[in-house]
């Protein structure tokens, strides 16, 4: 019994270590589909998938942080794709542009996202009001200054607050180029301009960046 | 580059990193058991 409990503790710290130091921090290889159509940003599950405007008084905090942020208007598509522990989390460029980064500071202290985990695991959309890490969190926000009008939120979780950007500002990226990358549980938003998704997108599907076309 | 220092929390609180794989390893133990109940969970909601 002793013997048993010992091999599954060791086996588990085996199995930690693995993933902590090594299957965490894999950047896969991907075969970036030719043409110019929206690429997926992270690899991940669809969380939910919704049209916001951003004319007049924005629904909630979150849409007033992203208008603010990105100093735009009218109406989006926003994607959601949670990025649980397991997926690979480098986070590729939809399009291609020249890259400009929004840094948003945390409303208070960061909160967790662990419902979001539960909900994606669930493939079930996450309720608006179990939404609230979007108000507060700090998020890093890219652009694409004269590319497509698409817009990435980076948010990581409470507690480990690391976005690391793998391209510098101002630097021209190619459509499916890696840009960053966000540690451990984590959300990737795409703003796109309403309209402009050509792929029927449903919550809990799985998407790869750089791979999945969108549009 | 990192918007922060590896460890430093958007309270500027800096975690050390011991504390950093204590709460890795918590994170990765609590999947690990999640995975297969909500694996079931999401059985359960299917038939019903």
């Amino acid at each position: 019994m002793m013997v048993s409990a010992m091999v599954v503790a060791l086996a588990l710290f085996a199995a930690f270590a693995w993933w902590r130091f090594h299957f965490f921090h894999r950047q896969p290889a991907r075969a970036i589909p030719p043409g110019d159509e929206l690429l997926a940003a992270a690899d991940g599950r669809i969380l939910y998938v919704e049209d916001v405007s951003l004319e007049g008084a924005p629904a909630n905090a979150y849409h007033e942080r992203v208008r603010s942020t990105f100093g735009v208007s009218g109406d989006w598509t926003v994607v959601a794709t949670y990025l649980s522990i397991f997926d690979a989390h480098f986070v590729r460029a939809p399009v291609g542009g020249t890259v400009k980064f929004h840094h948003m500071l945390p409303v208070g202290k960061n909160a967790s996202m662990g419902q979001s985990f539960l909900f994606a695991a669930l493939r079930r959309p996450l309720p608006v009001g179990r939404r609230g890490y979007l108000e507060k969190n700090e998020f890093l926000g890219v652009s694409f200054e004269d590319g497509p009008p698409v817009l990435l939120v980076l948010m990581a979780d409470w507690w480990i607050d690391q976005i690391v950007t793998i391209v510098s500002a101002g630097e021209r990226v190619a459509r499916g180029e890696v840009i960053g990358k966000i540690q451990m549980g984590s959300q990737v938003d795409l703003w796109v301009p309403a309209g402009s998704l050509g792929t029927p997108l449903k919550v809990g599907d799985v998407t790869r960046a750089g791979e999945t076309t969108l549009s | 580059m990192p918007l922060r220092s590896q460890g430093e929390r958007s309270d500027g609180r800096l975690i050390g990193v011991p504390a950093r794989l204590a709460l890795d390893f918590v994170l990765f133990a609590s999947v690990i058991v999640a995975y297969p109940l909500l694996a079931i969970a999401r059985r359960v909601m299917r038939l019903r």
